[in-house]
């Protein structure tokens, strides 16, 4: 990778080429459909987020605030944190291109954010957690646990908070959601690993449990918090098999669409993916001189 | 071809302070495939290792509780590595030894915090020993990481150093 990661702030900035490093989300969308990966990271097309991708954003930005003060000792209180979300919306909107459907929309999202985050509050602010990092940055070598080979690219990824408990380090992922409920196991594998893979590396340790915080966007917020045991020998022999076939589809320049129920959820379906035809990539057909078995 | 395996555990154990005492232990070994062609013999070596783990954690703990004495230079073996590490007793940030923050990493700190005006040398090292109980010369990468994104967000007034340093009642920068 040409540039070193210093910080959350510069990973966020830092539209990496997609030979520059592997993360969860490019993993996770690439699984999801290839094609939608291309018209993202290959061809550089950037949607602006749909308000309840904002919102998820916004409800990031105010447990980051509180927890940065919790790391350094100080306990913000319910309606501090509420103002602090308050102070930023618009400008976070306008910096995001977001364009409300009606006038009050912006309004009601922005309670819907505070309501989140006070529910969350309620249940964590007492719990007097030892804070080790918040939304942490990270970039690790991929070494294949199985076969030990160092792979080309590395990994990078933002853990939302590492926490220090009686048994050990866990790490913890906010979600929004729209409805509650347990996950099953392979829902979060991938993300799950990669945080796990990047922790280890860089702290040298294990971590204790993995854990989903998920606000829950119901009528009366609530949060759930669905734990995950450490990941295991299996878990990531599984994740880095996913890795090698997407590397070797990144080599090949091979983007397949694929539809499914996450269509219904795609920025690009109206717009791009309609165009694709299903012929192989320009990328492809130089591959395929290169590699003519494949 | 080789096999990589990595045992370990951990334990804190909460002292009445409100701080707690803590040590971690992990095994890395390479090992030859054909080990996992004896899956019984694999295991019972598995088991004895996590044993050994768990009583070396056992064994600092009872040490530093003992003594009461944290942070003593890592006296393991090559391949075991015992971290020390001590939980903050403000009730803010944890402490966990990894990997050490880069040099590129601890420069762009300095020049952040020379361009935010109120934040003199004494103050950073009072922000650092506040978020993350250690000086910033000995922060780990994850610690210098989270440090920039404060600092770049006191300077964009997202964050005030007088809040986080409890200096202050009032919100962030209006």
């Amino acid at each position: 990778m040409p540039n070193e990661i210093l910080s959350r702030t510069a990973l966020s900035k830092y539209r990496g080429g997609l030979t520059d490093y592997v993360s969860a989300s490019r993993l996770s969308l690439w699984l999801r459909c290839p094609l939608a990966f291309k018209f993202r990271y290959v061809d550089g097309i950037r949607t602006p987020p749909s308000a309840n991708l904002f919102l998820g954003k916004r409800v990031h930005d105010g447990l980051e605030y509180y927890y940065r003060h919790a790391q350094a000792g100080v306990r913000l209180s319910g309606p501090e944190v509420a103002r602090h979300i308050a102070r930023h919306w618009e400008g976070a909107a306008d910096a995001e291109q977001i364009v409300w459907e009606k006038a009050d929309d912006s309004q009601s999202l922005l309670t819907k954010c505070q309501d989140l985050v006070a529910c969350y509050l309620d249940r964590f602010a007492d719990a007097g957690e030892q804070i080790l990092g918040v939304e942490s940055a990270m970039e690790a070598t991929l070494l294949d646990p199985v076969t030990g080979e160092r792979l080309a690219l590395p990994m990078v990824g933002i853990v939302d908070l590492l926490v220090e408990t009686n048994d050990g380090p866990i790490l913890v992922d906010f979600k929004t959601v729209g409805r509650g409920g347990t996950p099953v196991a392979q829902q979060h594998e991938i993300q799950l690993g990669c945080y796990s893979l990047l922790f280890r590396e860089l702290m040298g340790t294990l971590e204790s449990g993995l854990e989903i915080r998920s606000l829950v966007k119901t009528k009366r917020p609530k949060v759930e918090v669905h734990r995950f045991e450490p990941r295991s020998a299996r878990h990531l022999a599984r994740l880095f098999t996913v890795i090698r076939e997407y590397l070797k589809a990144i080599q090949r320049g091979v983007f397949n669409f694929r539809p499914g129920m996450a269509c219904l959820f795609c920025d690009v379906r109206e717009t791009h993916c309609p165009t694709w035809s299903g012929h192989r990539s320009p990328i492809q057909k130089e591959e395929d001189g290169i590699w003519p078995n494949c | 071809m080789t096999l990589k395996l990595q045992v370990g555990t951990s334990r804190k154990v909460a002292t009445g302070d409100f701080g707690s005492h803590g040590a971690n232990c992990s095994i890395e070994l390479s090992l030859d495939p054909l080990a996992m062609e004896q899956p019984d013999v694999f295991q019972k070596r598995l088991t004895q290792l996590f044993k050994t783990c768990r009583q070396s954690v056992q064994d600092e703990l009872e040490r530093q509780i003992g003594s009461d004495r944290i942070g003593q230079p890592d006296r393991s073996s090559p391949t075991i590595r015992i971290a020390h590490d001590r939980v903050s007793q403000n009730g803010g940030g944890g402490r966990r030894t990894g990997r050490q923050a880069t040099e590129k990493q601890l420069r762009f700190v300095h020049r952040l915090a020379a361009s935010i005006s109120e934040l003199d040398d004494h103050t950073l090292a009072t922000l650092c020993e506040r978020m993350f109980n250690a000086q910033l010369d000995n922060l780990s990468s994850v610690d210098a990481s989270g440090l920039i994104d404060t600092l770049r967000a006191i300077s964009e007034g997202k964050l005030t150093l007088d809040r986080l340093l409890n200096r202050g009642s009032v919100d962030d920068a209006q």
